[in-house]
């Protein structure tokens, strides 16, 4: 099994426009890596930082960083940009509903950024429909602005010792960032995809670690639910 | 929490800051330590009847696993049983957080509480229980740690360039939310004091006419009593963080 981690601290100036550091995002993909490399004997690999984290590495324009890996946990500035997820990485952008996670990318992707989807969008699914992703099963992040601090980045490691416990990825990851909220705003959000509303529905619902892993590939567009 | 806008935080602040300065209350080092088996919340909750899944030697906080019933809903039997733990943990007023304690059909449930001697609550993510569903049951997190002794504390105190920090915003536009409580840190961090904090959110919503605006949120948590001969970050360690912390 196989697992990446990358984060970005730090970003370019877009324009005239100065994007906050976060300078603690890196601690919950770290954290979520080495708990899980310890409990369940993952290979981690970590696939870049700020300025060495490019969009074009995951997105096929040069590589496809993230085929081949069962999870995916990368963090850094997310928001909502001509109808789907944006990752702002140090000088790029990465809109993975768009590329990067299709072909043989992984089971769970995890998104530690803002704005995942907007709770109250309608159209949150079509991005994630667009497309056939044969591998992807689970996306998670969050439906809100995502707070970004020492102790909150513990969600990583509370999520890893859940996920290696059996508990379902979606309660894992509803429960871990829960468990390290001091004020209630964040908003945890599981997406998942099956090749029908029931098996998407059980995901939600049943599916942890053992179980995605071993779900055949989706030959036909995937169903899309979410739980918040 | 409370929405305000900059310019009501001084006054608001004034406010809170009034009255009689409640003490701070050391925290008993967790029974049993990294031996879960010597823990006596576990015996607590194994004696309720659940099933048990581990202690954490920093917290002392119990992660058990509560059955539903076939609508997956808490059986009332069960909801009177976690309150009873709660106050077996420590001795506070405990109280759902749904209102009219409805819990058909939810995914993640807590018990928050409160400490009657001071009339103020217990924020952060510790001095809780903590349920989300997980398959066929819920996964429950009882984070709530026993209060030994008190200290008295040598008054209040108004968290230092507050004001300057919230002014450097400037002209972008920030939506603050504010508390103040008592503070209990997450299971997985070590905590000797609970002390009364100020916890301020400070929110940024992307604006769509600038090309590459981003949200985001920042968290400051301050003490709001001073301690003679103790740090302000004693007791919120990894939370305390004057300079990153709401100006990031």
């Amino acid at each position: 099994m196989h697992t990446q981690v990358a984060w970005t601290t730090f970003f370019r100036w877009r324009g005239m426009t100065w994007l906050s550091r976060l300078i603690y995002s890196y601690r919950a993909p770290i954290l979520f890596g080495t708990e899980i490399a310890y409990l369940q004997g993952m290979r981690v690999e970590v696939t870049g930082a700020d300025e060495r984290l490019l969009a074009s590495d995951y997105d096929g324009r040069t590589k496809r960083m993230a085929d081949g890996a069962d999870i995916l946990y990368i963090a850094g500035h997310g928001r909502q940009a001509r109808g789907q997820f944006e990752l702002l990485l140090h000088s790029d952008e990465w809109r993975p509903a768009s590329a990067g996670l299709d072909g043989n990318g992984p089971r769970v992707a995890i998104f530690d950024a803002c704005n995942l989807i907007t709770p109250n969008d309608g159209d949150w699914a079509a991005p994630w429909m667009a497309a056939v992703r044969p591998n992807l099963r689970l996306v998670l992040g969050f439906a809100s602005n995502a707070t970004v601090s020492k102790a909150a980045s513990f969600r990583g490691e509370e999520f890893a010792e859940r996920v290696a416990r059996g508990d379902t990825i979606a309660g894992a990851w509803i429960a871990a960032v829960r468990s390290h909220d001091a004020h209630g705003r964040d908003r945890p959000v599981a997406i998942a995809f099956g090749s029908d509303d029931t098996e998407a529905k059980h995901l939600l619902g049943h599916g942890n670690l053992a179980t995605v892993l071993s779900m055949p590939p989706l030959t036909s567009a995937a169903v899309v639910r979410r739980q918040l | 929490m409370v929405r305000l806008d900059r310019s009501q935080i001084d006054d608001w602040l004034s406010d809170r800051l009034r009255g009689t300065v409640p003490p701070v209350y050391t925290l008993e080092r967790p029974s049993g330590g990294a031996d879960a088996a010597r823990s006596p919340l576990r015996r607590q909750l194994q004696e309720r009847g659940f099933e048990t899944l581990e202690v954490n030697p920093n917290s002392g906080s119990v992660t058990f696993v509560l059955p539903t019933n076939q609508a997956n809903t808490i059986m009332e039997e069960y909801a009177e049983q976690l309150l009873a733990a709660c106050q077996a943990a420590d001795k506070r007023d405990y109280f759902w957080v749904q209102a009219d304690g409805n819990h058909e059909g939810a995914t993640e449930l807590e018990i928050r509480s409160r400490l009657s001697e001071s009339d103020m609550q217990v924020l952060g993510p510790g001095g809780r229980m903590l349920l989300v569903a997980n398959g066929n049951a819920f996964v429950g997190d009882l984070t709530i740690r026993r209060r030994g002794g008190t200290q008295e504390a040598d008054g209040w105190r108004r968290p230092p360039q507050l004001m300057e920090h919230l002014e450097a915003y400037g002209e972008l536009a920030v939506t603050l939310f504010a508390d103040t409580g008592y503070f209990e840190t997450s299971k997985r961090e070590t905590q000797g004091l609970l002390r009364p904090v100020l916890v301020l959110v400070a929110e940024h919503e992307p604006d769509p006419e600038r090309e590459f605006d981003v949200g985001w949120r920042r968290l400051l948590v301050e003490p709001i009593t001073d301690l003679h001969g103790v740090s302000p970050g004693s007791g919120i360690d990894l939370w305390y963080d004057p300079e990153g912390g709401i100006r990031g």
